[in-house]
């Protein structure tokens, strides 16, 4: 077993791994504070991963994909971690969150739909400004009203994000269309995508923590709808659509 | 009758939503409830006849019996058709 400790979401993490590539995985987040908890990953913890996402793929009428054991490592410290950090007022959640001047955006949607490709049309349309937080799954930590989005190991396919924080601005559900158009939405509008794309508890007492969580993420941040194409204006009526309030 | 188990109901921005906590089938269910149903739900909660339901609204609500009625057996239906009560 190898052990390491990690930064999430302004908490220390004590992991406790069976792959060495999980270490190489959380590199950027490697610190060597005091842990404030630990996970331990077992041959249980990895098997419950593949049949958990066997189960989804047969669900959604996929062809079952077939993981490494090391893969489904990573997935089981995302999924112990998450679990923790209820205690700590945070919520795994996926999508792409970018920063421009400072200030956080988030594009949540159903995979394949386009919030890696429309972050990357921000990042073409506003240059040096705009900064990746994560491009698959961010923290979003509660904290005084407000929602901070935080970086995590786990960002996506391309690897775009970083080791730091911003407050979330807006969070802004992406639909696919021929034209580009974007209305703020209530957070009443957007609450079936918010338990959607966060990450559930596995452990049932949880729920309460969750649920109010989610109801203080609905509070601390703007909603948008967006309808959008992939071409390069769609970035200009969104951005336009969520900076100018 | 009364709800299944595994549900937990909660107010999220300003809704009263009931999100059934076990199992992975029906992982993005919400059940989105106005005032009545939240009522009603609560009601569920505990074994009770749709006739102790109709009581119950009445009591609290200022209706009459035959919309109490409706209202009973139409949120009724839509649970069993959903299989959220047994």
């Amino acid at each position: 077993m190898i052990e390491f400790t990690i930064r999430a979401a302004g908490r220390s993490v004590s992991i406790t791994a069976m792959y060495e590539s999980t270490e190489r995985f959380c590199k950027d987040y490697v610190c060597d504070a005091k842990p404030d908890f630990a996970v331990r990953i077992e041959p249980a913890d990895i098997e419950f991963e593949r049949m958990k996402s066997k189960r989804e793929d047969r669900l959604e009428g996929k062809r079952e994909r077939s993981f490494s054991d090391a893969y489904l490592e990573t997935i089981a410290v995302q999924r112990k971690i998450a679990e923790h950090l209820f205690d700590f007022d945070t919520l795994l959640f996926h999508g792409s969150v970018i920063a421009v001047d400072g200030v956080g955006y988030l594009f949540t949607a159903q995979s394949g739909t386009g919030k890696s490709t429309h972050a990357r049309l921000w990042r073409e349309l506003l240059g040096d400004r705009a900064v990746m937080i994560n491009d698959d799954k961010p923290f979003l930590r509660m904290e005084n009203g407000q929602v901070i989005a935080y970086g995590s190991p786990w960002n996506g396919k391309h690897g775009l994000g970083c080791n730091g924080c911003v407050p979330l601005r807006a969070i802004c559900i992406l639909q696919r269309g021929s034209e580009n158009v974007i209305e703020e939405i209530d957070a009443s509008q957007a609450l079936a995508m918010l338990i959607q794309q966060s990450q559930r508890p596995a452990d049932k007492s949880h729920y309460p923590q969750y649920m109010e969580l989610l109801d203080r993420l609905s509070c601390g941040t703007a909603f948008y709808r967006l309808a959008c194409n992939m071409d390069p204006s769609a970035a200009v009526v969104s951005y336009e659509g969520m900076s100018v309030r | 009758m009364k709800l299944k188990d595994g549900f937990i109901l909660s107010r999220i921005a300003g809704k009263v939503v009931a999100v059934p906590t076990v199992g992975d089938l029906d992982l993005n269910m919400m059940i989105s409830l106005n005032e009545t149903g939240a009522f009603l739900w609560e009601k569920l909660q505990n074994d009770v006849s749709e006739e102790e339901l109709v009581c119950a609204l009445l009591q609290e609500y200022d209706v009459d019996e035959a919309t109490a009625r409706r209202s009973v057996t139409a949120f009724v239906f839509k649970l069993k058709e959903n299989g959220i009560i047994g």
